[in-house]
C-alpha cells in the first residue's frame, strides 16, 4: 500500500518536473519560435516578464500632468509605466464625460467607470481621438458605458460578449461604430491602439521626472 | 484521484490558453474537463473510496485556487499584492470563469458578480462532492435495507 502510494507520489512528481521543464524552455526559447503566432509569441514576452516580475508595469511615484479640460467624450487614452510586460503602453481607457472614464483593468471589480483623475499617476499618458465625427466618437462613450459591470478576462475573445479588458473594450466600441482601430485577432494591446492610423494624438502628459523606458 | 485531477486540469490550463480567441472552443474544453471529473468521482463512489480519502482528494484538488481566493479577498481591502493575486487567481479559474461569465452580469458593490462567484466556486466544489456523496450512501442504504 505505501509502495503504491510512493508510487503515485513520484509519477506526480514527475509530471510536475516535466511541466516545470516545458515551461523552462518556453521561456528560454527564442523569440524567433513563437513568432509565426501572434497569441504564442505575446504568451511567450508575458512569461519572461512574469519571471522577472513584471507584467502591469511600475509606477515610479510621480504624477504626469494631465489637464482633464482637454478631454472629449470618446477619446482613448494610453497609459504607460516602466516594465510592461506586454509592450510599451500598459493600459488603455476611454473616456466617457463629466471627468469620467470607462476602464476593464481588474478581475475584483470588472469593467467599471473610474474618475480620470485616477490616470495621473502613471508616468507617461497620451490621448487619442478617433478620426470621426463628434457624434460618432459619443456613441462610442455611451456604447462603453453599456459595458459596465462586465467581467474582466484578459483571455477572452474580441468576439466573446461577456467579458472585456482594456484594449479589447476600446476595440469593440469603436468596431460597433464602423471603425476598426487595427485588425482583429486574438490579443488587442493598448500598443495597436497607440499604433492606429484611426486615432490622432491631441494631447501628451508625462511626469515631470520622466526619463523614458 | 487529486493527481489525476491536477494533471487533467492542467491540461485543459493549457489547452485553454492555447485556444484564446475560440471561446467556444475554450467552453468545450472546459465542458469535457467538468465531464470527466463527474466522472472520475462517481467511479471512486463506486469502486467504495471511503468519502473521507475522496473529500480530502477534493480539497487536495482546489487547495491552490482556494489560496489564491483568500489573497486575492485580502488583496481587495489591503491592496498588499496588488493585482498579482487577482491575475493568478483570474487565471486558474480561467476554465471556470469561462462559464461563470454567462451569468447575467451585474456589479455587487465594489465587485464584479463573476470575480464573487468564482470566489465561491471552492466552497461549492467541497460542498457538492459532501452532499453527492452523502446522497450516494443514504441511497445505497436504501437498496442494501
Amino acid at each position: 500500500m505505501i509502495g503504491r502510494g510512493r508510487n503515485k507520489f513520484t509519477r506526480d512528481a514527475g509530471y510536475f518536473a516535466l511541466l516545470l521543464i516545458g515551461c523552462t524552455v518556453v521561456i528560454l526559447a527564442p523569440e524567433r519560435v513563437f513568432q509565426r503566432t501572434p497569441s504564442l509569441s505575446l504568451v511567450h514576452a508575458m512569461a519572461r516578464e512574469l519571471v522577472r516580475g513584471h507584467l502591469n508595469g511600475a509606477y515610479q511615484g510621480h504624477p504626469n500632468s494631465m489637464n482633464a479640460s482637454l478631454l472629449e467624450p470618446g477619446d482613448v487614452i494610453v497609459c504607460h509605466n516602466p516594465g510592461g510586460g506586454y509592450g510599451y503602453w500598459t493600459h488603455a481607457v476611454v473616456y466617457v464625460g463629466r471627468g469620467q472614464v470607462v476602464d476593464a483593468n481588474d478581475f475584483a471589480r470588472g469593467t467599471e467607470v473610474r474618475n480620470v483623475e485616477n490616470y495621473r499617476f502613471y508616468d507617461r499618458v497620451v490621448v487619442l481621438r478617433a478620426v470621426a465625427p463628434a457624434s460618432v466618437r459619443l456613441r462610442a462613450a455611451e456604447s462603453a458605458l453599456q459595458e459596465v459591470g462586465k467581467a474582466y478576462d484578459p483571455f477572452s475573445a474580441l468576439s466573446d460578449l461577456h467579458s472585456e479588458y482594456c484594449s479589447k473594450l476600446i476595440w469593440r466600441v469603436y468596431d460597433e461604430q464602423g471603425i476598426r482601430l487595427c485588425s482583429e485577432k486574438s490579443w488587442v494591446l493598448p500598443d495597436d491602439l497607440a499604433s492606429s492610423t484611426q486615432l490622432r494624438q491631441v494631447a501628451c502628459w508625462q511626469a515631470t521626472t520622466w526619463r523614458g523606458r | 484521484m487529486a493527481g489525476r485531477l491536477y494533471r487533467t486540469y492542467l491540461i485543459l490550463l493549457i489547452a485553454s490558453l492555447l485556444a484564446i480567441g475560440h471561446v467556444h472552443t475554450q467552453q468545450t474544453l472546459s465542458g469535457f474537463w467538468f465531464i470527466s471529473a463527474c466522472s472520475m468521482w462517481f467511479a471512486g463512489q463506486r469502486m467504495g473510496i471511503p468519502l473521507r480519502q475522496s473529500v480530502a482528494s477534493a480539497i487536495w484538488f482546489i487547495l491552490p485556487g482556494m489560496t489564491l481566493t483568500v489573497l486575492s479577498v485580502m488583496s481587495a481591502f489591503t491592496e498588499c499584492f496588488g493585482q498579482w493575486a487577482n491575475g493568478f487567481m483570474e487565471f486558474w479559474f480561467h476554465p471556470f470563469v469561462l462559464l461563470l461569465e454567462l451569468l447575467p452580469f451585474r456589479r455587487l458593490g465594489a465587485f464584479s458578480e463573476v470575480y464573487l462567484a468564482t470566489c465561491v466556486v471552492p466552497f461549492v466544489i467541497i460542498l457538492c462532492s459532501v452532499l453527492s456523496w452523502t446522497l450516494a450512501r443514504m441511497l445505497r442504504g436504501e437498496e442494501s435495507a
